[in-house]
């Protein structure tokens, strides 16, 4: 058995290997830069490989880790406890607009689809949440409003849906099953699919949340991990930045702290655990991508 | 049976929502703080401080039983500071001191829009001390509408710019300062850098345009953002600086020391300035001055000596970039007022909050000089956010009688003809935004000489036409003529 080379082959995977490493290089550039000596990045600028390791950065992210391991902790929470009540509710809503023998069901998509266009402003948003519902200083500031339930979500699942014959929902109706049963045990597991791509839709919002947990949260035992790391590196580089205005003085501060490469360490604590995350859900996502195209 | 279902399910969710707000939160709420005593929150920019709650535990320990009330100190980080704060303020939300100043939350719009209370007659009543403690120009600089509206953090309130030189290559080379009269008097300076000191860069900063070197002053001042340009021998015309022989003049100057190789090729796109000077590699800079500055620029240049050269007198430029104001939904405002009178009068409380604990955070290293710890749990590094900066410590390396050469600066400083005079800006904010647009995208490239003044400053000068330049000097002019109309 002996194959020719195949040369329309080995272009095609020589420019996916180049596509590939164009996607590699700047990752392991991030981590790199994040173990290199301050000194050196000023000096030679970013480079593969440092000429000296140094984890000065990490040791100031990492100086309250107390702080941090809860910042975490909070982030997980909000997470999971935000995905799972956003796909709840989210297929609930996109599971009733997807029957046709919903009455209103166009009044209800015209609501949904209205919020996607017009929101009410943040200030409106900020007394719903501070002084109607009382969130402030709670992890549902977080999970609740307005992540909960994107409009586009429930569109897309509702197109998801709309796909699944009737007759499945008629016969299982035959055989005595009342709503909940045929929402759980049928529409549930024949959508995965389209339940695990907004999953990860959804937990990437929930992992970067930030805006609401400036706005809502100010104890720092609830901060989310986000809201933590760009308070630590604001800091220091603000102050730099506005001498004019202050008589105060940054004497060790402006030297001794890493910016560069504690910028790089931050981007991968806030990042890192969901690019581990992420290749579970290729599989399905791949799947996913054909959502609410034409099937037959 | 269903609908029974669905709308127990609702009234859970709905109770655990309750339970968890109540749980969750860790202080209670206006409510309950009536049954408990008095509680005062304070907002103010912050870092991420990890011993932020021990500084406050120690707060409540030295204030709870002279003023009666728990502080809650709430840091917000510098860059959401604004957004946030604005909010709140819209929204009406509770609390009762907020930190505000002329650059960040802006003071006076904000005063007028009615967020602030008008402290007048508290401080009269309940913090004397505070009000005889400070000079008659800080509460005058203040005042919006005749009234007090703020606790300005009294610090520097004038301001000067100049050169830093390094002493070793000043030194070296035999620069008299005292000869440095004008801007293009350093340039034989910077050339014997060039040819002798290959390695170093002869001129640091990204730009040198200083309108007071030329005789053009400002009123309020030049930092803040509505700044009314004119001419010092013609108080009463205003003027647009960027539209002025002496910046075309100036661009022409940046320009050749850009091509004469003085300053850095990619100035212009650098972000982190201050690491660049922390490598000690910038010979000459062009930088603000204050007292006891040499000694932070010592730092600032990677531990180099530097000499101050000023190039102007210094200006007057009030006390609103660092204030505290009681919110107008304050529910206790004179114990607000009290806390405010501690904090200003009282040193103990002040460095408390400006520098921790001590032995934890900092070391005395003599009878008023401290070292901070950088590397502590608590190390904002911005005393002026809390008070009047004089009543605390000095760090390491400021000259002892820093505080008398600040007050001795600020009694100094050159005020300017059209002081008290604030622009309304409401009836040009769209120009006077795309103008700021324009600043950025064009200014540091022009200013330190990257861009070919010949072929940019006349686009740049079309540009700021469009975008209304011409409308916001009529206006200005207009609103000032009204004003010095008024004026007795």
């Amino acid at each position: 058995m002996h194959r020719k080379l195949d040369y329309p082959k080995m272009l095609i995977h020589l420019f996916f290997i180049a596509v590939t490493l164009g996607m590699l290089i700047p990752f392991v550039l991030v981590i790199m830069i994040s173990m290199t000596d301050e000194a050196s990045i000023a000096k030679y600028g970013y480079r593969l490989w440092p000429d000296s390791f140094d984890f000065t950065a990490y040791r100031y992210v990492v100086q309250s880790p107390a702080l941090l391991f809860r910042a975490y902790g909070v982030t997980i929470l909000v997470t999971v406890v935000g995905t799972l009540l956003s796909l709840l509710t989210t297929a609930m809503i996109a599971y009733v607009l997807s029957r046709r023998d919903y009455a209103y069901n166009r009044q209800t998509t015209f609501l949904i689809f209205f919020t996607l266009l017009f929101s009410g402003g943040l200030v409106p948003y900020y007394m719903l949440m501070a002084q109607t519902l009382h969130l402030k200083d709670t992890v549902w500031a977080m999970i609740l409003l307005p992540t909960l339930v994107h409009p586009l979500h429930v569109l897309i699942l509702r197109t998801f849906l709309r796909t699944l014959p009737m007759e499945i929902i008629e016969s299982a109706k035959m055989d005595g099953a009342r709503e909940y049963r045929i929402f759980f045990n049928l529409i549930v597991p024949l959508s995965a699919p389209a339940l695990v791509t907004l999953t990860l839709l959804v937990s990437i919002v929930y992992w970067n949340e930030w805006l609401n947990a400036v706005l809502f949260i100010e104890n720092d035992r609830l901060f989310p991990l986000q809201l933590l790391l760009v308070r630590m590196m604001a800091n220091s580089h603000f102050l730099q930045t506005s001498t004019v205005f202050i008589s105060g003085i940054s004497f060790d501060n402006a030297a001794s702290f890493p910016v560069l490469s504690a910028r790089m360490t931050i981007a991968l604590l806030a990042g890192g655990p969901m690019m581990v995350i992420f290749p579970f859900f290729q599989k399905y996502f791949v799947k996913g991508l054909t959502l609410g195209s034409i099937k037959s | 049976m269903r609908r029974m279902n669905v709308a127990a399910i609702f009234l859970c969710v709905v109770l655990m929502l309750g339970a968890c707000s109540r749980g969750g939160a860790s202080q209670p709420n206006g409510n309950a703080a009536a049954d408990e005593g008095v509680e005062l929150t304070w907002y103010f920019p912050s870092g991420q401080w990890p011993d932020l709650h021990l500084v406050e535990a120690e707060l409540n320990r030295i204030v709870e039983p002279l003023i009666h009330a728990k502080i809650r100190l709430k840091g917000v980080d510098w860059n959401s500071y604004e957004q946030k704060l604005n909010t709140m303020i819209a929204a009406s939300d509770e609390f009762d001191i907020v930190w505000t100043s002329n650059w960040i939350l802006n003071y006076r719009i904000n005063a007028e829009k009615g967020a602030f209370l008008a402290i007048d007659d508290l401080l009269e009543t309940v913090a004397p001390t505070l009000k005889a403690s400070l000079p008659d120009f800080a509460w005058k600089d203040v005042k919006v509408k005749n009234k007090i509206y703020t606790v300005p953090n009294y610090q520097i309130a004038a301001h000067y710019y100049g050169f830093a030189v390094q002493k070793k290559y000043a030194d070296k080379y035999g620069l008299d300062p005292a000869a440095i009269k004008t801007i293009e008097d350093i340039e034989p300076f910077l050339k014997l850098i060039k040819q002798n000191e290959p390695d170093k860069i002869p001129f640091g900063s990204t730009q040198f345009w200083c309108p007071p070197c030329y005789g053009i002053s400002a009123a309020p001042s030049f930092a803040e953002e509505n700044g009314v340009a004119h001419y010092k021998e013609d108080p009463n015309r205003v003027i647009m600086p960027v539209d002025t022989p002496e910046y075309r003049n100036y661009l022409q100057l940046a320009r050749s020391w850009y091509l004469k190789g003085y300053i850095q090729r990619d100035i212009a796109v650098v972000k982190d300035f201050s690491r660049l000077r922390g490598q000690g590699n910038m010979v000459v800079l062009f930088d603000v001055m204050k007292p006891g500055g040499e000694a932070e620029e010592y730092w600032k240049n990677g531990g180099n000596e530097v000499i101050y050269i000023p190039m102007y007198k210094p200006r007057f430029d009030g006390v609103t970039p660092t204030t505290n104001a009681i919110s107008r939904t304050s529910r206790h405002p004179e114990k607000a007022m009290e806390l405010l009178e501690l904090v200003n009068t009282d040193s103990r409380i002040f460095n408390l909050l400006s520098f921790g604990i001590e032995d934890k955070h900092y070391k005395k290293i003599g009878e008023n000089t401290i070292r901070v710890d950088g590397q502590s749990g608590y190390a904002p590094n911005a005393n002026w956010v809390f008070g009047n900066v004089m009543n605390g410590y000095l760090q390491e390396g400021q000259p002892a009688d820093t505080w008398e050469q600040t007050q001795e600066l600020n009694l100094s400083a050159e005020v300017d003809s059209l002081y008290g005079f604030h622009p309304d800006i409401e009836a040009y904010k769209t120009e006077s935004a795309n103008i700021h647009a324009l600043e950025k995208e064009y200014a540091i490239g022009l200013n330190s000489g990257t861009l070919d003044p010949d072929q940019y400053y006349p686009l740049y000068l079309d540009l700021l036409r469009k975008a209304g330049i011409d409308k916001v000097r009529e206006e200005q002019q207009r609103q000032l003529d009204i004003w010095l109309e008024a004026k007795p």
